[in-house]
């Protein structure tokens, strides 16, 4: 399957911002979330804590308005009875305040039971019991009960203070099998007339106990309670007493245990007074290592237990959770929250996958067309079609190769048509050149009426384009052994040098008449000034505004057979000769022919030349050892040229033109030809 | 006035002339179509910097190779230059070229050989 760059780019992207949503998950909400959790289980041990101990509160409470209504019906029942006796007693007395009826009331009050074998008691104000089922006529002045407490003078007092009272006190029961004494709460009530005190009492045991039951059925209760609390997995609750008994445990082996010799683990402290001391502190927490309900006696779990006092009854309650089950919780959490967010990952991930399939295949369709354009392929469109940008870029693409299409076969048609009509006018324009290239020939010499002239000799004339600037003349004096040899290289190549040699050929025609007729010497030097004079007048050089600024370089040669005798002239040409096994070059004049700047008058300069019988001359333009080549494409080089005369002179001319022919290829290599070219050697 | 600076071509050098510096460089080959048309901008800047020349001036020429019709129109810019150096102008000419070009140190020799007052340097190239 084929990716697109850009569709990669696109997950990349998608990619990296889901990796910094999870990191940031990771690092910013899930350890807020962990912490939040772990405030809440903490609130939550503490509320259960503080519930239980509303709970144990209340009960207090409960027990204690039970007691005092208890007491209150036990007090309400004793004036109630004894006001019942005192209204008997008072009765009697109104009917008779003698003794012997006051020993009557005595006598009849020391009969009397209710509620199963209780009794009333009468003691007059010297603390003497006057009537009383088992003690009477004791005195009661200094009898005191296990507190140490007396126990009637103060009823008496009560009593005759205050006309009635209650008065509590430790007193045996009226049993046989029982010794032990009770706590006792008697009414009195001042009976003044007989100057005795008349009263009842009744046990509080009942009451303490049914509170101890109470309280019995309390801690059950507690008990119930706290088994079944639990403070997230396996936090519970548990009660001590202040006397380090450890009152309520779920855990079954320290449950009601006496804890005061037990250290806490790891330290060397006890465990309950730590939480005791916890319990004053401000968060009321204690940190610890423990062990577990299913891992007894093992004690390596940290734990935090939460204490309250409750003075009502003495109690310390705690609350105590392990601190693992806070990471239990957090990291539940922040697994769920992981797992949710790859969740939800997975399907943006997975929706952005296929939307961005969707849209950028056509992205993808008009790239590889695009491409295909590029290649020069323009015959496939896109295809996609949509009122949306995309489809607005499809649309606008497929305008597009349309017209690069159009514009293609256009072009290619127009330059079909152009080719062809230039092909057509170069044609016309070669054949052209080419027949003026013919004329150029005819007016070279024929090369057999040189070769009878010279013992040996070559002519290499190579112009640069069909047609050349570059003219070799040769004239033999009418009836004489004499001859004109000239090599001139006109301004220009191609078409341009060529009118120019049209020219030179006409006026040397003209010079080499005057000769003959006598009218002119053949003096190289005189020809050469009358080339420059007729040039110059013929294309109007006189004035340094001239349009025309034609001329040329060139030698003449006049040669002398007879009397073996040479002539050179040469206008920025020189002329090479090799005798006596030396090399000779004979520079021509600074100085070229024609030209608007030159002087119509200049004098040349004039070389006469003894010929002996090995003399051989060599005559060149510039097209020659100006030609650029070689490795760094310098030009061929005057120099390179003397060595490869001096090299192959003795050799035959059709040898050394060969020679001179191939180095000169050689070195010209693959560069274009410079210039026109004539070369001549010959030998006399 | 502006500088000159013709880009070279196939046939033609790179040339800049710089009225700032006063140094010139005129570098490559030279065989123009048209050699006097090619070369008309350089005479005109030439005749109109020379006459409110008044620093030393110096031209770096290096051919490769030139035509015949370039080395006429090199004889005229040399002409020129030499008739400055004559009224007084101070201007140097370095002919570069390379130890291999034989051609382009004889043309520089040659060159030199007509010039009185211009300073004609042949230097060889590193």
């Amino acid at each position: 399957m084929h990716i697109s760059k850009i569709f990669i780019k696109s997950i990349v992207r998608v990619l990296f911002y889901a990796t910094i949503y999870i990191l940031g998950i990771l690092f910013l909400i899930i350890p807020k979330v962990e912490h939040t959790v772990e405030t809440l289980a903490e609130q939550n041990g503490r509320e259960v804590l503080h519930k239980i101990v509303t709970i144990v509160k209340n009960a207090h409470k409960d027990l204690e308005s039970f007691k005092r209504a208890s007491l209150q019906a036990h007090k309400d029942e004793l004036k109630h009875l004894t006001d019942t006796v005192v209204s008997i007693v008072k009765a009697r007395y109104e009917q008779s305040k003698d003794e012997a009826s006051k020993k009557e009331v005595l006598d009849l009050v020391r009969m009397l039971r209710y509620n199963d074998n209780n009794y009333f008691f009468i003691i007059d104000y010297n603390n003497i019991v006057i009537s009383h089922p088992f003690i009477q006529g004791k005195d009661m002045s200094d009898i005191r009960d296990k507190k140490g407490n007396l126990i009637v003078p103060p009823m008496v007092k009560i009593a005759r203070e205050n006309g009635e009272g209650y008065y509590s006190y430790w007193w045996k029961k009226n049993r046989q099998d029982d010794n032990a004494t009770y706590e006792k709460l008697s009414y009195v009530t001042d009976f003044p007339q007989w100057k005795m005190v008349i009263g009842t009492g009744v046990y509080l045991d009942d009451i303490q106990k049914e509170v101890a039951r109470k309280k019995q059925e309390l801690l059950r209760q507690l008990r119930e309670i706290v088994k079944t609390t639990k403070i997230g997995k396996t936090g519970y609750v548990y009660i001590f007493s202040r006397k380090y008994r450890m009152l309520i445990h779920p855990n079954s082996n320290i449950d009601g245990k006496d804890m005061s010799n037990f250290k806490t683990p790891g330290r060397n402290t006890y465990i309950l007074s730590d939480l005791i001391n916890a319990s004053k502190t401000k968060d009321k927490a204690l940190y610890y290592k423990w062990d577990k309900p299913d891992d007894p006696g093992n004690y390596i779990y940290d734990k935090v237990s939460w204490v309250e006092y409750v003075p009502e009854f003495d109690w310390y309650i705690a609350s105590s959770v392990y601190l693992s089950e806070f990471k239990d919780y957090a990291d539940n959490l922040r697994y769920s929250i992981l797992y949710l967010s790859l969740v939800i990952l997975t399907i943006i991930l997975s929706l952005v996958f296929f939307f961005l399939k969707r849209l950028l295949r056509p992205v993808e369709d008009i790239s590889r067309i695009a491409l295909n354009v590029s290649e020069g392929n323009y015959s496939i469109r896109s295809k996609y079609k949509s009122n949306d940008e995309i489809g607005t870029l499809s649309n606008a693409f497929n305008k597009m190769v349309d017209t690069i299409e159009d514009n293609i076969k256009n072009l290619e048609l127009k330059v079909k048509l152009r080719t062809k009509e230039l092909s057509e006018l170069n044609e016309k324009m070669r054949d052209s050149i080419e027949y003026a290239s013919i004329i150029q020939k005819t007016l070279l010499p024929r090369l057999e009426d040189i070769i009878k002239c010279f013992d040996d000799v070559f002519v290499y004339w190579m112009p640069k384009d069909i047609v050349g600037g570059d003219i070799y003349l040769f004239e033999r004096l009418e009836g004489k052994d004499e001859f004109l040899l000239m090599v001139i290289d006109c301004t220009g190549h191609g078409v341009s040098g060529a009118f120019v040699t049209m020219l030179v050929k006409a006026i040397e025609r003209e010079i080499v008449t005057q000769i003959n007729n006598g009218e002119l010497q053949p003096s190289p030097a005189a020809i050469m000034a009358c080339f420059n004079k007729t040039i110059k007048k013929l294309l109007h050089q006189e004035k340094i505004d001239s349009v025309s600024n034609a001329g040329f370089d060139g030698g003449i040669i006049y040669i002398d057979k007879v009397n073996r005798i040479v002539k050179y002239c040469g206008a920025q040409t020189s002329l090479f000769v090799v005798a006596d096994d030396k090399l000779r070059e004979i520079k021509g004049d600074r100085y070229s022919v024609g030209y608007k700047k030159s002087d119509a008058h200049y004098k040349f300069t004039e070389h006469t030349i003894t010929i002996g019988k090995e003399t051989r001359f060599y005559i060149l333009t510039d097209g020659y050892f100006d030609q650029t080549g070689g490795e760094k494409g310098f030009p061929f080089g005057k120099k390179r040229l003397k060595r490869l005369i001096e090299k192959n002179y003795k050799y035959d001319f059709d040898v050394q033109k060969e020679i001179f022919i191939k180095e000169f290829m050689k070195y010209k290599g693959g560069n274009e030809q410079k210039d026109d070219i004539t070369f001549i050697g010959f030998k006399l | 006035m502006e500088n000159l600076i013709i880009e070279a071509t196939k046939s033609s050098p790179y040339i800049e002339l710089n009225c700032n510096s006063n140094v010139h460089t005129i570098k490559g080959e030279s065989y123009p179509e048209n050699t006097f048309a090619f070369y008309k901008p350089v005479m005109d800047w030439l005749e109109e910097y020379l006459e409110n020349l008044e620093d030393k001036a110096v031209f770096n020429i290096e051919f490769i190779y030139f035509n015949s019709s370039s080395s006429k129109i090199l004889m005229d810019i040399f002409d020129l230059l030499d008739e400055a150096c004559e009224n007084g102008k101070s201007i140097t000419v370095n002919w570069i070229y390379d130890e291999d070009n034989d051609a382009s140190e004889e043309y520089g020799e040659e060159f030199a050989e007509d010039l009185e007052n211009l300073e004609f340097n042949l230097v060889v190239k590193d």
